[in-house]
């Protein structure tokens, strides 16, 4: 017991040495590493839960580098202005209560989204921000764009298949919810604009 | 009739004229509201007046200016105007997509959707490296095959060169890891050039090479012996460079 007790406190000494890590300690050369290594991890893309996720949590950003929230916070304020010169944004988003923080462009870069599935995407946006009482179900969206002839049936329903693993919605109870994407690549001007977009088809 | 009547009485068509005159201004400015409401809810919700009545509402209050005095009455007028403007625009826009099918109303909705994106910036490709763990004791034996006990035997014996040589995954964070093991084995030592085979295994001589070509190790040969460096001076790096054939024989495979 008394050894297992000793172990512990050598720990929390080595824990309490390596948090006096600040950034201001931190030399040129590791920083570089360091963004480096930010920017690798930042701008990958993989799949959690069935769903395609950017960026990692702030949560494994601390366990990786074992910093306090404080420094880690500051450590990605200094990051931010490092790669705006590349015309880079660091966007941090909520998933599932927790923080994540992904990269975005902050001028216009292609989408990975072919025409279908953006009217489906458009279709939905609009759909929520109209009118929020009534429910978003797939029926009223196949109304909208398969009954009058517009598109085929099979489209759509791909169309829903994709958006939902990419991450842009997710269905609760039969009906669309925003996932955590659509509010990163569209703001909230954006999507009223897709709405005055809407009523014209 | 003296001055006095003659002035009482323009003073009484002056204060008619005033009083007739307010009721007008009056008029003027109730149809400008009503008007300013009625174009401003049509606006809104999308819905059209017709180009005739629009133009008939125009002319109604074509000269309302001359009649509206304050700031607050001409301000309605102008939105008023503006409101026209739109509900011209929203006709003309209206009236060209009729022109077009909806398919293409689609397309055009699509490429909107598509420019209004500012999408997540993402980097594919793979964060982990493929390599191969080669043989690394060939023998040479001839067996005479006399029997299936025999047969059997020697495939027993032999069962590790009938496998396929696997292929194994390691990612950056492992070939940290190993980069430090081979910083501890060999920095600041000198090692000869048949014992370091024995040293290392054949993922920790394909790092090692990667390291050299990184300059995070410096190596120097003298007379068969190997020295390792992380820093080098300049009088030493004056020399001719040269490659050693690692040919590692260490089995053992460091990888959690």
């Amino acid at each position: 017991m008394e050894e297992n007790h000793l172990d512990q406190s050598i720990d929390s000494n080595e824990i309490a040495e390596e948090n006096n890590f600040l950034p201001s300690s931190i030399s040129d050369e590791e920083k570089g590493e360091l963004f480096r290594e930010l920017t690798t991890i930042l701008s990958r893309k993989w799949i959690k839960d069935k769903v395609t996720v950017f960026g990692c949590s702030e949560l494994d950003l601390l366990l990786a580098t074992r910093f306090d929230v404080q420094t880690l916070r500051e450590t990605i304020d200094e990051y931010k202005a490092f790669v705006q010169i590349l015309g880079l944004n660091v966007i941090d988003y909520d998933m599932d209560g927790e923080k994540w923080y992904c990269l975005r462009s902050s001028h216009y870069a292609p989408s990975d989204l072919q025409s279908p599935e953006l009217i489906v995407l458009g279709t939905i946006i609009a759909y929520l921000e109209s009118d929020k009482q009534k429910p978003i179900t797939t029926e009223r969206i196949k109304e909208k764009l398969v009954v009058t002839g517009r598109m085929k049936e099979y489209l759509v329903d791909n169309s829903l298949r994709k958006l939902t693993r990419l991450g842009y919605f997710k269905k609760q109870q039969n009906e669309w919810e925003y996932n955590y994407r659509t509010y990163i690549e569209f703001g909230d001007e954006e999507r009223k604009k897709i709405v005055e977009e809407f009523r014209r088809i | 009739m003296t001055d006095q009547d003659i002035l009482d009485e323009s003073s009484d068509t002056i204060s008619v004229y005033i009083e007739e005159n307010r009721e007008w201004v009056e008029n003027i400015f109730q149809l400008v509201f009503e008007l300013k409401r009625k174009y401003g809810r049509s606006i809104r919700k999308k819905e059209i007046v017709r180009l005739l009545e629009s133009e008939e509402d125009r002319s109604k209050v074509s000269d309302a200016y001359l009649y509206l005095q304050n700031k607050k009455e001409n301000l309605l007028d102008s939105a008023l105007y503006e409101d026209f403007i739109k509900m011209n625009d929203l006709r003309e826009n209206d009236f060209l997509e009729q022109l077009l099918y909806p398919q293409e109303r689609l397309k055009t909705f699509a490429d909107k959707v598509r420019s209004l994106c500012v999408p997540i910036t993402y980097f594919s490709g793979t964060t982990q490296t493929s390599y191969e763990e080669p043989l690394n004791a060939l023998t040479e034996e001839i067996i005479e095959l006399e029997s299936i006990e025999n047969i059997e035997f020697f495939v027993k014996k032999y069962q590790n060169f009938f496998k396929k040589l696997t292929t194994n995954f390691i990612d950056k964070g492992e070939i940290l890891n190993i980069e430090n093991i081979i910083k501890d084995k060999l920095i600041g030592k000198k090692i000869k050039k048949v014992k370091i085979n024995e040293l290392l295994t054949s993922l920790e001589a394909e790092i090692l090479s990667k390291m050299i070509s990184e300059k995070k190790i410096h190596v120097i040969l003298e007379n068969d012996v190997l020295i390792f460096q992380t820093e080098i001076k300049d009088e030493e790096s004056d020399g001719v460079s040269s490659s050693v054939l690692l040919s590692p024989k260490n089995p053992k495979v460091e990888c959690d």
